[in-house]
């Protein structure tokens, strides 16, 4: 496979995992989650966290990098509550927030385990083998 | 007891936002949807007042304020986008722009002119009078 698709298949591994992910969580709680698919701000500031740095999560450089990376501004409280479905739905982040606390010890946001195994996913540091479905011949991927 | 009261404040507020939403976003009136909430527990709220209000966030896009009353947290977020009906997809034509710079020309005009005092002199005649001076020749 050629070098530049490799940034594709990557991206679609990721969310192949994430939706896969979903579906076990629902599996998991007897209940759908999204009857009209996940929302593009879940997904986009999941992606936002796997790309930043361990000391560098907080809710300010999330909505400060959401904005830049994306174009679009997404407010504190709408990011609060993303970040609480991350945390409290999927757990894939351990959140938590108090703004009136003086110690920032209760302000926080991290990977848990499970979603550093989607990073690896995203970032393309995974060592599983590329799936066949990449390889259909009507596919630009099997070149 | 607290729980309860903390259950209360977070019904009452969640029932407020959500009227607050209807009518801002979704009537007939203005369908734009500058407004979100978050309302939660707060976990730890060891020596803070029972109502505290602070803002979060307040730049170019949006104001973000946090509400703490009693064990609760009341997030609330104001978009400061241009709103569609604002957004011109047309050029302005010249006697607009004419117009516009009149008026703006007159705008600043009115606020920094600044009125002279008026003396009426037929009323100042009477206490004030200047002597008539006479030609020393």
């Amino acid at each position: 496979m050629r070098e530049q698709y490799k940034k594709a298949v990557f991206s679609l591994s990721f969310t192949q995992h994430f939706l896969n992910y979903i579906k076990k969580v629902e599996q998991k709680q007897g209940k759908t989650l999204h009857t009209n698919g996940v929302p593009l701000h879940y997904v986009a500031v999941l992606q936002i966290i796997l790309i930043l740095k361990d000391n560098e999560m907080s809710t300010e450089s999330i909505s400060y990098h959401f904005n830049n990376i994306l174009g679009r501004g997404i407010n504190q409280s709408s990011l609060s509550r993303t970040l609480t479905y991350l945390h409290e739905t999927l757990a894939l982040i351990n959140y938590a927030d108090n703004p009136f606390a003086e110690d920032k010890r209760y302000t926080y946001v991290e990977l848990t385990g499970e979603g550093k195994k989607l990073q690896k996913f995203f970032l393309g540091s995974t060592q599983e083998p590329i799936p066949a479905i990449f390889g259909s011949s009507k596919l630009m991927t099997a070149i | 007891m607290n729980t309860i009261i903390n259950k209360t404040i977070m019904v009452v507020a969640m029932v407020v936002c959500r009227v607050i939403h209807k009518v801002r976003c979704q009537s007939f009136l203005r369908r734009i949807d500058d407004f979100s909430y978050e309302v939660k527990p707060l976990k730890v709220t060891k020596n803070l007042p029972f109502f505290k209000k602070q803002i979060i966030v307040s730049n170019d896009w949006e104001k973000s304020t946090a509400l703490k009353i009693g064990g609760i947290c009341i997030k609330y977020s104001f978009d400061k986008l241009v709103k569609y009906r604002d957004v011109r997809d047309t050029e302005i034509t010249e006697p607009e722009f004419n117009e516009n710079v009149a008026i703006a020309l007159a705008r600043v005009t009115s606020e920094t002119h600044t009125s002279t005092n008026i003396i009426k002199l037929e009323s100042k005649r009477g206490n004030n009078e200047r002597a008539i001076q006479k030609s020393s020749l």
